[in-house]
């Protein structure tokens, strides 16, 4: 009997921790509803757009399954060329504005400045990020263009126009130098703190020990911040590879890009299209999604570090 | 002849003077502690000794040879930060290993003295563990040994201790001494917790305000203290007011009760003086000796291996009184008047010697 | 014997003229293009042209609107979440930050395209509406507004500060109405900035979905007249400038009463 009633108790206490389990998972899911709102906003309006993409590249006219609207893009000469460009572009602008950001970052942090000098560069770079689009276009034909400032103030000095020797905005370098602009200030902004994240003890340990200052970069340093320099650099390769307003601004430019080509599908053009225009997408999201996984990838590493 | 001389080092940073006319001698083997609270210009006196900053004036002297203009990756001092400021991107093998690989160490032999090392600080199988995967004890004792490793001609250790939790403050401290002893190395070490210097050190440097208050050994900076900072900082102290009454026998007059100093007074009759006296020094009842004072109880504190008696003296004055705690002490009463007793000897006069 | 004080920083200021010259070079060029729509002389001709224009207000007043629109949605949708993500359900962090993050990743210009095949059609017809704009406007605003909230929130203590509030018998609308939003003003005031100046100058979203945006306008005019085009860039930026310098003024007077008010 005593055992009897142990075991019905037993069975009771069972019973009794299932339910508590069964509210706590009612309750954990009641944590969920203030999400809502904005789960509900991403999934309308980024993820499902954005998946449908992925979807009808896949998909015929009648909705039947094909590769045919990707193959397409393997066989069209000037859309592979669009690619290229566009994964050129983006990764000399990378690197262009990843070195010339660091070694500015250098200069504001460790470069010994005055203090008021790296909230001046942090700010103008705060702003300067976000000048891209049609006005930094126009800035740039203002300035390197065929009438530029720069242009004939070359012309006067050296007594030849620069677009005589092959130099043009329009072309690929020239893109280079005014995607340059905006990608600079972004990287100065983003590696700033993993500057200042170097502490000057290890610096000074380093020093200690018998190191000089290549051995330093060489062993400390640059592997520290290597993961967040490189990752910092992808970041800029897809800020990049996105532009799309730049990009119409130039609307003379000789080199074609892959968003000017979607947007001109969407346009309604001659080129219109939407199979080949998902495909397009799904290629640059693909590309980008690459990218933001090697970021984050590295960003991992970083972390792991810098704890 | 001293191994390492400073001579009449001056720094400020800005309008901040951080270490005024330091002038200090350690002998080879010797193991010295600066002691001051936070901001007084230890840390400055450090890195000038390793050679991170210059000193505006002065001179720095290893061996009788001038190093004040030395830069630091030549002058071999191992140096050990508060936050251990291991590299993150090495494994503690690496870590040590640093200093023997930018000096051109053969690998083979790195790996050899680094695993020696790794036995030294107690951590042989710890090697492959990142920083981040180590305790803060355990990375300090990685830091201790990558120090070590280039065989230092000077230890610097700047508060090494301080971001560790207490038991392993101690346990490390014992292990730092120990080593010490064992290599026989030169050791600077900087700290603002008097028990730390008092347990490490050979001699004591006790600074202010960037100005040294005193040298010498741990007894002597506790029990003849040269300056009532150094008194208060290096332990608790009671200091009373009183009047001279007779320089030549050395008495005092402490509101209605008489003090006697150990010996003549340089003061007039009816001088006013400080007195000093370490609370340890005191003891309840009359058998402590020569001198007694009374006074009402006020508090109570229990510490653990004493217990803490305050007194209000008749004039107002309070004073403090450790006892030994035992099974069989018998406590006073709070309210209670009780009468306290002590040797002449152990009261010293403030700026006086004693 | 080499000198161990620390080697001048010559070399910063060699960086230092050079970044000042690329960045300043184009908008000096503008603005002596911008002052030249006379012959032979220096004008503000262009300048008048354009306030002239009731294209430029219209265009700079519908950005406008759409910019405070998205700042509101943005801020509703974005704020609470980050505070809940922090609260209680830190296992949600990584898909979150994942989504901010993805308006980064996906190109505008694909936004634009998922958009606007998303809601071409019914049963979501929805293209004809400028509301589908502000939600794109809301997309591209994402990871501005979340770094923001998220930084906030790191800077303060949420969870103690939560329960302070509700042992002293707030209610959780409260608590965060009244504790936690007022200490995050200043961060979400920089995303909110951040959000305007992003709006204000937008080209992709309004141009594909064929709004007269400040964007547009500016493009439009680009293509027809050059001395007007380059006032507008000289505008857009001291816009954007006057933005920043207004948000950095604004933070630091609130940092700084915080400051006096609540020492740390
Ligand atoms: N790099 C520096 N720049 C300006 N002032 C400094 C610098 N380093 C130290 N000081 C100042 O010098 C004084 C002594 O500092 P420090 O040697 O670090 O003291 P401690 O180590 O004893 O706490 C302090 O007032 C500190 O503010
Ligand atoms: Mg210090």
């Amino acid at each position: 009997m005593a055992v009897k009633s142990l075991l019905v108790e037993k069975e009771r206490i069972n019973l009794r921790g299932v339910l508590r389990a069964r509210l706590g998972e009612l309750h954990t899911v009641w944590a969920w509803v203030p999400m809502l709102p904005f789960f509900v906003f991403a999934v309308a309006f980024l993820l499902l757009p954005s998946a449908s993409i992925v979807v009808r590249s896949f998909q015929g006219e009648q909705g039947q399954f094909t590769l045919a609207n990707i193959e397409r893009i393997f066989t069209r000469p000037d859309l592979l060329r669009a690619y290229e460009n566009s994964i050129l572009l983006s990764i000399a602008t990378a690197i262009f504005g990843g070195v010339l950001g660091f070694l500015l970052g250098y200069a504001i942090t460790l470069g010994r400045l005055p203090p008021s000098i790296r909230s001046m560069v942090l700010t103008f770079s705060g702003v300067a990020s976000n000048f891209a689009g049609v006005p930094l276009a126009f800035a740039f034909i203002a300035t390197l263009g065929q009438m530029g400032l720069v242009t004939r103030a070359l012309n006067d000095l050296l007594g030849r126009n620069i677009y005589h020797s092959g130099f043009s905005i329009y072309n690929f370098w020239g893109l280079s130098i005014v995607y340059t602009y905006f990608q600079l200030p972004l990287m100065v902004l983003i590696i700033t703190p993993a500057l200042d994240g170097l502490r000057r003890e290890w610096r000074e340990a380093a020093e200690g020990l018998g190191a000089t200052a290549y051995h330093y970069w060489r062993y400390v340093a640059l592997p520290i911040l290597l993961p967040s320099l490189l990752g910092t650099m992808v970041l800029l390769f897809a800020n990049s590879f996105g532009a799309y307003a730049t990009a119409y601004a130039f609307s003379g430019s000789q080199i074609n890009l892959v968003p000017l080509v979607i947007g001109f599908n969407i346009r309604g053009n001659v080129l219109y299209d939407p199979g080949l225009g998902n495909a397009l997408a799904l290629g640059m999201v693909v590309i980008m999604a690459i990218s933001i996984a090697f970021y984050s990838y590295l960003q991992r590493r970083s972390e792991l570090w810098l704890k | 002849m001293s191994f390492l001389r400073l001579e009449h080092v001056h720094k400020r940073f800005g309008s901040t003077i951080a270490v005024q006319d330091f002038n200090l001698e350690v002998q080879m083997g010797e193991f010295v502690s600066l002691l001051g609270p936070s901001g007084c210009g230890k840390t400055t006196v450090l890195r000038i000794i390793a050679g991170f900053e210059q000193p505006t004036a002065g001179t720095v002297h290893l061996q009788d040879q001038d190093i004040t203009h030395q830069p630091p990756n030549r002058r071999r001092m191992g140096m050990v930060f508060q936050h251990y400021a291991l590299f993150p991107n090495m494994t503690a093998a690496d870590n040590i290993g640093f200093g023997l690989r930018v000096t051109g160490v053969r690998r083979e032999e790195i790996r050899q003295r680094v695993a020696a090392l790794l036995n030294l600080v107690q951590m042989p199988d710890l090697g492959n563990r990142y920083p981040h995967q180590l305790s803060g004890g355990q990375q300090q004792r990685v830091a201790l040994a990558r120090a070590l490793a280039i065989q230092p001609q000077v230890l610097l250790l700047d508060e090494p201790l301080s971001a560790l939790d207490a038991q392993i403050r101690v346990e490390l401290r014992g292990e730092i001494r120990r080593i010490q002893q064992q290599l026989g190395i030169t050791t600077i070490y900087v700290t603002h917790d008097q028990e730390e210097a008092f347990s490490l050190s050979d001699r004591i440097v006790v600074m202010n305000h960037g100005c040294i208050e005193q040298v010498g050994t741990p007894f002597e900076i506790y029990n003849y203290p040269a300056t009532s900072f150094v008194a208060r900082f290096v332990g608790a102290v009671n200091q009373l007011r009183c009047e001279v009454l007779d320089p030549h026998r050395g008495q005092l007059r402490c509101g209605n009760q008489l003090v006697t100093m150990p010996g003549p007074l340089a003061l007039q009759t009816g001088a006013i003086a400080t007195i000093m006296i370490r609370p340890e020094a005191l003891q309840l009842g009359e058998r402590g000796g020569a001198n007694r004072l009374a006074g009402q109880v006020c508090a109570i504190t229990f510490r653990g291996p004493l217990v803490r008696v305050q007194l209000h003296l008749d004039n107002s004055e309070s004073l403090v009184v450790d006892t030994l705690n035992t099974r069989q002490l018998q406590l006073p009463q709070i309210g209670d008047q009780q009468l306290i007793s002590f040797a002449p000897e152990s009261v010293w006069l403030v700026n006086g010697g004693g | 014997m080499a000198q161990v004080t620390r080697r001048p920083s010559a070399w910063a200021w060699v960086w230092l003229v050079i970044w000042a010259v690329f960045s300043w070079l184009p908008l000096v060029a503008t603005l002596d293009f911008s002052l030249r729509a006379r012959k032979g002389m220096l004008s503000l001709k262009a300048y008048q042209n354009i306030f002239a224009d009731p294209g430029f207000y219209n265009s700079l007043a519908f950005s406008f609107q759409m910019a405070l629109l998205t700042i509101v949605i943005s801020i509703f949708l974005v704020v609470p979440t980050a505070y809940w993500v922090h609260l209680r359900l830190r296992r949600a962090r990584p898909l979150v930050e994942f989504v901010t993050l993805l308006p980064f990743v996906v190109p505008a210009v694909v936004i634009a395209f998922g958009l606007i095949r998303w809601y071409c059609c019914p049963p979501f017809a929805f293209v004809s509406s400028p509301l589908l704009l502000v939600a794109g406007y809301v997309v591209l605003s994402l990871p501005y507004m979340y770094r923001a909230a998220d930084t906030g929130l790191r800077a303060i203590d949420v969870c103690t500060l939560t329960e302070a509030a509700q042992s002293l018998g707030a209610s959780n609308l409260q608590t965060f109405f009244l504790v936690i939003l007022p200490n995050l003003r200043a961060s979400i005031l920089s995303g909110a900035f951040l959000t305007f100046a992003i709006v204000m100058g937008e080209f992709t979203l309004s141009s594909l979905l064929a709004w007269p945006a400040f964007g547009p306008y500016m493009q439009y005019v680009g293509v027809f007249k050059a001395y007007e085009s380059a006032a507008l860039a000289i505008i857009s930026f001291a816009l954007t400038w006057l933005v920043m310098l207004l948000m950095l003024w604004l933070v630091r007077g609130w940092a700084a009463a915080r400051a006096v008010t609540a020492p740390r």
